[in-house]
């Protein structure tokens, strides 16, 4: 404490807790914490405004409108060149299809590696790693070309089709996600699957019934962040999907304000909202076991 | 524990994987005849495989491991492991607008595009009529050189300026025409597929638009006889409505199909007052709907002409002859220009060139294997090498930085928060790491609004006036604030996570040893940090580098970087590669942008690998 006592004022110290003593302990971490709360609310508080405002002008800068509105939302859904609504549930779709198969495909994977011993095992999961490196974007127009190709033969899962870009996604579902829920499974006791193999279970009714419920924190961290990556993903998308009707929102609401931001501003807001709020509530839902799972990795070592 | 078991498997879970598999072996027989016909080899045996391989795994009990792994392990070879070999084998081509197809096709589209209106033609008046059985023929009407009604002529010129601007964008060899809009973007990368059921698949907007087209080419024709009239009634006086047949008779008018011109006797013509034909007898006339869909007939239609050339369609009502400028020599594959005389060889770049001028090439040209040249061009090119090591150096910039500054905000975010007794901790985390659970693009999409420098808020708000996402150095000043913005939350959730496992004893031991605050931050708890973080910074590091939502939807890559009609000045590799690939306004170069993508694969996998390396699950593995 020496550091406090050189700079003290000349003051008497009988009590512990003078207001500088508490400043220097702990009011100054309350500053530092207002002042990056305001940097990192600023843009969201500014978008809920904006989305309740009926103004053109993108530079109304009062925080809480004067005469909220729900103008903007109203123009968002009436929109045919803009199927705003098509876009959300397009989104919602992908997203929710592409989190559950990623989970039970990496959840297959981490099974086969962690319980069986098998020879090719360890190159399969370096392998695993290695392809996980080149990610999938790098290889866009050899995806595009592909895509073309089944669509020939199959147009229900071919270019500009939603089942098509799920299918891709799930491309990327092993890899690293594989690794995570292995690293989980190998905590999980063998003589747990043994015992209920005595008890004369198969291999399968182990995995859905046993593992996969004692994994459930790990696999709600795999299926959300894949369901947040597939929302924020737009290269592939962009690339794959065409028609209006058929975009996502990542897609739809960039080529929506691409040209014309200003006048498009106040639906943007509005749609921007409604496209969060789903994700963040299920993330503070999840967020004990995304904090966990984020620092795991990182205290381990 | 009986119950939990029987709950899971048995007869339903049977079934569940007897008619998925029944499904995907039935689409798989369903579609090895198109493939067949086609003669689409390599999708008939991805195909074929993939469906043995899971039958053979989820039926037989031989490889119980495969049953969990072989749905996963399908897609990751067709959406995974395929496009990373087939994008090696681009970056040996030059695969690009351009050069597209096989040579033979090439050899082809030379042969039709590279004509001229023949010497001394004519051009014809046109007007589609049925044959028995709907063949369509053409009836053909010479124009003669000296216009007989000059606004009849006028009103076909109107009827055709549209039609030849849209055919040669269209029809020409060049599928891929470098567009504006996003959409045509695309069209011209599905052109670049060899195949040709492509256009059909494309359905939604790029076949829309060849059809607009049509219906412009029509109305404008049908515009054209509008206007033709009103000028006639116009003009009055001498030029009266009806046009009178001329001294000598009507123009000769043939029945033109690909074997040759049939002269129509003058009696078997009709024609309406302004002596325009409108039918022939003997031939029914083509009903108006009928129209859109004459465009894919009209463009075969190749007559042999008087004059030596041959006579094409331009539009629905009107065709002219034309000659081949350039002949080919299958003998020695050469073409030679009958005017200049020139040889034009292949250079074997997949081009036909004038061995004397290489700039001279007849296109299209076709795709060829270059072997390192895309490579080589990246390195030695300076139309091309420019730009990349300038996209290459800020992009290390952009994501060393982000590194940097994300952690270091987030560190000291994370010791400010980081002290037991303070009170609304868990209120602060909870709103601090708001940024990190809205999806990122949105995020983006806000700040580019927020950093508008006409509406912006930020520039209205504080009115400092700066052009940040026009000016080259604030608009890579936006790209790290709002990657800094988008980035610190998670250094703050890493960095709490690894102080908080720090052993306090530690620390103390460092105070007793008479350490001030600073010096146990930077000696004990520092070292510490690094030691545990330093993965996930590399991971960051990694993740950065290819963070093309960030770069795109912010700044799209621009301004625009002087000398490089691709590059911007916020570009990072992954966003030139999108835009050399897809978006450039000089049409698609796939073998460089494959060329490019391998480098980011070789940079971002090095340094994955040794970051991995030195990771303990892979100790753990190895052990």
């Amino acid at each position: 404490m020496s550091a406090v006592t050189a700079s003290a004022p000349p003051l008497p110290k009988a009590k512990r807790r003078t207001f500088g003593g508490w400043f220097r302990a702990f009011g100054w971490r309350h500053i530092v914490a207002w002042v990056a709360i305001a940097a990192a609310l600023f843009p969201v508080l500014w978008v809920v405004s904006a989305a309740f405002t009926n103004d053109p002008s993108i530079s109304s800068s009062a925080i809480i409108p004067t005469e909220p509105t729900l103008a903007n939302f109203q123009t968002l859904f009436n929109n045919p060149d803009q199927p705003y609504a098509n876009w959300y549930i397009n989104t919602m779709i992908v997203a929710t299809v592409a989190a559950v198969f990623t989970v039970l495909i990496a959840a297959g994977a981490a099974y086969a590696f962690s319980r069986f011993r098998f020879k090719g095992r360890k190159v399969g999961l370096m392998f695993l790693l290695l392809v996980q490196m080149f990610p999938q974007f790098l290889s866009l127009t050899a995806i595009y070309i592909i895509m073309v190709n089944i669509g020939d033969v199959f147009p229900p899962i071919g270019l500009d089709t939603l089942s098509g870009l799920t299918l891709v996604y799930l491309g990327g579902a092993m890899g690293v996600n594989a690794w995570l829920i292995k690293g989980f499974f190998d905590t999980i006791p063998m003589e747990i699957d043994e015992s209920a193999k005595v008890d004369g279970a198969t291999h399968g009714q182990v995995f859905w019934g046993i593992i996969l419920p004692l994994a459930v924190p790990v696999l709600a961290v795999v299926g959300l962040l894949s369901f947040i990556g597939t929302i924020n993903e737009f290269i592939i998308a962009s690339a794959l999907i065409q028609t209006p009707e058929t975009k996502t929102l990542a897609v739809g609401l960039q080529g929506f304000i691409a040209n014309e931001y200003s006048e498009n501003w106040g639906p943007f807001a509005a749609g921007a909202l409604l496209a969060a709020i789903p994700v963040v509530i299920l993330f503070m839902f999840l967020q004990r076991f995304i904090v966990g799972g984020l620092t795991a990795g990182s205290v381990k070592g | 524990m009986q119950a939990l078991i029987s709950r899971f498997g048995g007869t339903p879970a049977l079934i569940l994987k007897l008619v998925f598999l029944g499904l995907v072996n039935g689409a798989a027989i369903w579609a090895i005849p198109a493939l067949l016909s086609t003669a689409n080899w390599a999708m008939l045996v991805v195909l074929v495989g993939c469906t043995l391989a899971l039958d053979f795994f989820l039926l037989g009990k031989r490889f119980i491991p495969g049953k969990y792994v072989i749905i996963g392990a399908i897609l990751l070879t067709i959406f995974q492991l395929i496009p990373i070999g087939y994008t090696v084998a681009i970056a040996f081509t030059n695969y690009s607008t351009g050069h597209i197809g096989s040579k033979e096709e090439a050899i082809d589209t030379i042969q039709t595009d590279s004509v001229a209106e023949t010497d001394g033609a004519v051009s014809y008046d046109m007007l589609p009529l049925y044959a028995e059985g709907q063949k369509v023929v053409l009836a053909l009407t010479e124009v003669p050189n000296e216009p007989l009604d000059e606004t009849l002529t006028d009103g076909t010129d109107l009827g055709e300026v549209p039609v030849d601007e849209t055919q040669t964008e269209f029809g020409g060899s060049e599928a891929a025409s470098p567009e504006a809009s996003v959409q045509t973007e695309f069209g011209g990368s599905e052109a670049a597929s060899p195949e040709a059921s492509v256009q059909t698949e494309f359905g939604g907007s790029e076949a829309a638009s060849p059809e607009a087209s049509v219906q412009t080419e029509f109305g404008a024709g049908e515009v054209s006889t509008d206007v033709a009239s009103s000028e006639a009634s116009l003009d009055g006086g001498d030029m009266n409505i009806a046009v009178p047949e001329p001294e000598g008779g009507w123009p000769p008018t043939f029945i033109g199909t690909n074997e040759g011109l049939d002269p129509v006797p003058p009696g078997d013509v009709q024609r309406d007052e302004f002596g325009t034909v409108t039918g022939v007898t003997g031939y029914a006339t083509v009903p108006e709907a009928d129209y859109p869909s004459l465009d894919t007939t009209l463009a075969d239609v190749k007559i042999p002409g008087p004059n030596g050339g041959y006579i094409v369609a331009e539009g629905f009502t009107s065709a002219i002859e034309l000659t081949p400028i350039v002949v080919y020599d299958a003998a020695t594959d050469t073409f030679t220009n009958i005017e200049t005389g020139v040889v034009y060889t292949d250079n074997g770049e997949g081009s036909f060139t004038n061995p004397d001028n290489p700039d001279d090439e007849l296109l299209p040209g076709w795709r060829e294997n270059i072997g390192w040249s895309n490579f080589a061009s990246i390195l030695t090119d300076p139309d091309v090498s420019g730009p990349f090591v300038y996209v290459f150096i800020w992009t290390f910039i952009y994501a060393i930085l982000t590194v940097l500054l994300t952690f270091a905000v987030g560190l000291t975010l994370a010791i400010a928060l980081n002290k037991p007794g303070m009170r609304g901790q868990k209120i602060y985390r909870s709103l601090l790491i708001i940024p990190y659970a809205v999806p990122a693009f949105l995020s983006v999409l806000v700040w580019a609004g927020l950093l508008n420098d006409d509406f912006g808020a930020i520039n209205t708000a504080t009115g400092l006036g700066i052009p940040w996402l026009f000016d080259p150095f604030w608009a890579k000043v936006s790209c790290l604030l709002v990657n800094l913005w988008l980035g610190v939350p998670y250094m703050f959730l890493v960095s709490t996570g690894a102080l908080q496992a720090i052993p306090s004893e530690l620390q103390e031991a460092a105070r007793i040893d008479g350490a001030r605050n600073f010096q146990v931050f930077r000696l004990v708890n520092l070292p510490l940090l690094l030691v545990a973080l330093t993965p996930l910074l590399v991971a960051s590091f990694a993740f950065n580098f290819n963070n093309f939502n960030n770069i795109y939807l912010l700044t799209g890559g621009g301004p625009a970087l002087e000398g490089s009609s691709v590059a911007g000045a916020t570009d990072i590799l992954i966003s030139y590669t999108y835009k050399i690939a897809f978006a450039a306004g000089k049409g698609n170069d796939f073998g460089l942008a494959s060329a490019i993508s391998i480098i980011i694969f070789l940079i971002v996998g090095t340094i994955s690998a040794i970051s991995f390396a030195r990771s303990k699950a892979l100790r753990e593995e190895r052990s």
